[in-house]
């Protein structure tokens, strides 16, 4: 028995967890590794510790590897299984998300733990979501969180860093499914995640963003899925919808830009709506909505700039030039790994915390992209790093 | 600590994942084991790695093929009594452990008295506190070696050398990183990022 010889418990409950996110029932499993089923339940319940043939022969079955499922600080959450008991969540470009958001978040509090961060959490308390109407409990909560940063009525500009920094919510921003707008899902050992689509729009995110803050402030146990184009209208999805609003655009604080946008004006116009999404931060389609519920624009507006060939792209051009908002979420999202992952596993590398191999499969990562990353970071000391001693 | 040099003209060689995609860049693999004329091995979990990891993994393992099919390379799975040494080197604190294949590439060269052929600096460091008596080489080592360079040349082993850095990124240990700069010249070595900033860019 080797040194460090693994308790046969954890060992097991790990095993488990790799079957699972495997997606291979016990009996798959053991007929897959030539061993009799009750001999796997026993090895998965810690009766039994497994022999490392046997060990190999599971890890390449479940597409991990025997260090992965032995060592120390390696994080074991499957996130599938508390998806898969929502209706929409069995599609494959779901399945591919959650796993996606799943290999983030544990990748980034393994590299958090071995290089001992403590991350911090500024977790506001729950907001369950009561009898009534949802619509008065959304804006309440909305503004209640709004007080809590001191964001008074300023307009969210970069929700990811909010939610991140003030909030201490992991966000990814990665591109994936394009039908699908976002993820949330919150688990003891992660905290709360959010994954936002990056081939979606930068305003489009921040709604997105918005909405998945609101299963954070009112359904936090529940994991959720947003679609562009929704199918569900459920009490806790029209809560999420008017959180987001009432976050990302306040009614005050659009009733007095709009008050100062539209001066003098007798029709509301598409520079004027290209000029008041940009304030705030999401779409020309949002903020027109969002007008119509204040009542500052007649019903049914948005549908007439529709008819009438809509607001375009190179509309917004003429309107905002250099204004226009730079999207780094996307440029970030082109990277084999998030920037904050890469500096993390740099820095591991560098103090020989973790082997090559090791931040390969953490990072599902090939060797050659890797190397390639840790140098551009130049884990050797360069020009980047320059001389300066935090400490 | 038992260093691979030109002393040792017979011992196999056991190639870890990190080395094989070195030794694939440099163009000269072949040439390489041919040169080295000994057993060269790697374990199955090492290449394993290579499978189902994208287009320039798949091309690595092509051409490891091609080595197994010209009998220059062996694959071969643990033995018994290698699984003791695998199981210590793979659990534990991340920070004294291995990879698999980084860990079997250690225990089967410590069973069957090899040289563990590593690029890997964290590997390497580990190998040594927990097995002094153990080869170490390095791709570096193994293009250096005299044999290599009778048959090759100087002047092909520096432009293979500049290959497995600059396609590869090869890591080079810490004891060769003049060396390598001086076979490069300043020119070659300035465009080669997995050699320290500081060595690189020396003039």
């Amino acid at each position: 028995m080797s040194r460090n010889a693994p308790d046969p418990k954890q060992t097991g409950e790990r095993l488990r967890k790799a079957r699972e996110t495997a997606r291979l029932t016990q009996a798959d499993a053991a007929r897959e590794a030539d061993m009799a089923r009750t001999t796997l339940v026993a090895i998965e319940q810690g009766q039994r510790r497994i022999r490392t043939d046997e060990l190999q022969v599971l890890a390449r079955l479940y597409k991990t590897s025997a260090n992965a499922l032995l060592r120390e600080e390696a994080v074991h959450v499957d996130l599938a299984p508390r998806f898969r008991k929502m209706s929409d969540a069995q599609s494959d470009g779901i399945e591919e998300a959650i796993a996606l958001l799943a290999d983030l978040a544990r990748a980034e509090v393994e590299l958090e733990n071995i290089l001992g961060i403590k991350k911090s959490f500024n977790y506001p308390p729950e907001r369950p979501i009561l009898p009534g109407d949802v619509r008065v409990q959304a804006e309440q909560d909305a503004t209640e969180l709004r007080q809590r940063l001191g964001l008074g009525l300023a307009p969210i500009r970069d929700m990811v860093t909010l939610l991140e920094m003030d909030l201490g919510i992991r966000v990814f921003v990665r591109r994936f499914d394009g039908r699908i707008s976002g993820l949330f899902a919150y688990d003891e050992a992660l905290g709360a995640c959010i994954l936002l689509n990056a081939n979606h729009p930068l305003p489009r995110r921040n709604q997105t963003a918005g909405h998945e803050a609101a299963h954070f402030t009112g359904t936090r146990h529940s994991p959720e899925v947003l679609l562009l184009h929704p199918t569900i209208n459920s009490r806790e999805e029209r809560y999420a919808d008017a959180f987001a609003r009432a976050l990302l655009t306040p009614s005050r604080a659009v009733m007095q830009k709009f008050q100062e946008v539209t001066a003098g004006a007798a029709q509301l116009t598409r520079r004027h709506v290209i000029v008041l999404a940009h304030i705030f931060g999401v779409s020309r389609e949002a903020m027109v909505r969002r007008l119509e519920e204040l009542r500052l624009t007649k019903a049914g507006t948005w549908e007439w700039f529709e008819r009438n060939s809509g607001i375009t792209d190179e509309q917004e051009r003429q309107v905002l030039g250099d204004l226009r908002a730079a999207d780094a979420g996307k440029a970030d999202a082109d990277r084999p790994t998030t920037l904050r992952l890469s500096l993390l596993a740099a820095e591991a590398y560098k103090r020989e915390l973790l082997s090559e191999g090791q931040l390969a499969r953490l990072l599902k990562m090939d060797r050659l992209e890797l190397r390639e990353m840790l140098d551009g970071l130049d884990t050797e000391g360069g020009e980047a790093d320059g001389q300066l001693q935090l400490r | 600590m038992a260093n691979f040099n030109s002393d040792d003209t017979a011992s196999p060689i056991v190639l870890d994942t990190s080395v094989a995609i070195s030794l694939v860049a440099s163009r000269i693999g072949t040439d390489v084991l041919k040169a080295l004329a000994r057993p060269a091995y790697m374990i199955d979990v090492a290449i394993g790695e290579l499978a189902d990891a994208g287009q320039r993994a798949a091309d690595v393992l092509s051409a490891l093929r091609d080595w197994q099919r010209d009998r220059l390379l062996t694959e071969v799975s643990l033995e018994a009594d290698a699984l003791e040494v695998f199981e210590d080197l793979v659990s534990g604190p991340a920070a004294d452990t291995l990879d698999d294949g980084e860990a079997a590439t250690i225990a089967h060269a410590r069973v069957i008295g090899a040289v563990a052929v590593i690029d890997e600096g964290k590997a390497r460091r580990i190998s040594r506190e927990r097995h002094p008596a153990l080869m170490l080489a390095s791709t570096i080592d193994l293009l250096l070696h005299p044999a290599t360079e009778r048959v090759l040349g100087r002047e092909a082993i520096a432009h293979a050398l500049y290959l497995a850095l600059k396609d590869a990124r090869a890591r080079v240990p810490p004891e060769h990183q003049e060396t390598v700069r001086l076979m490069l010249g300043s020119e070659r070595a300035a465009l080669c990022h997995s050699l320290p900033a500081v060595i690189r860019n020396r003039a």
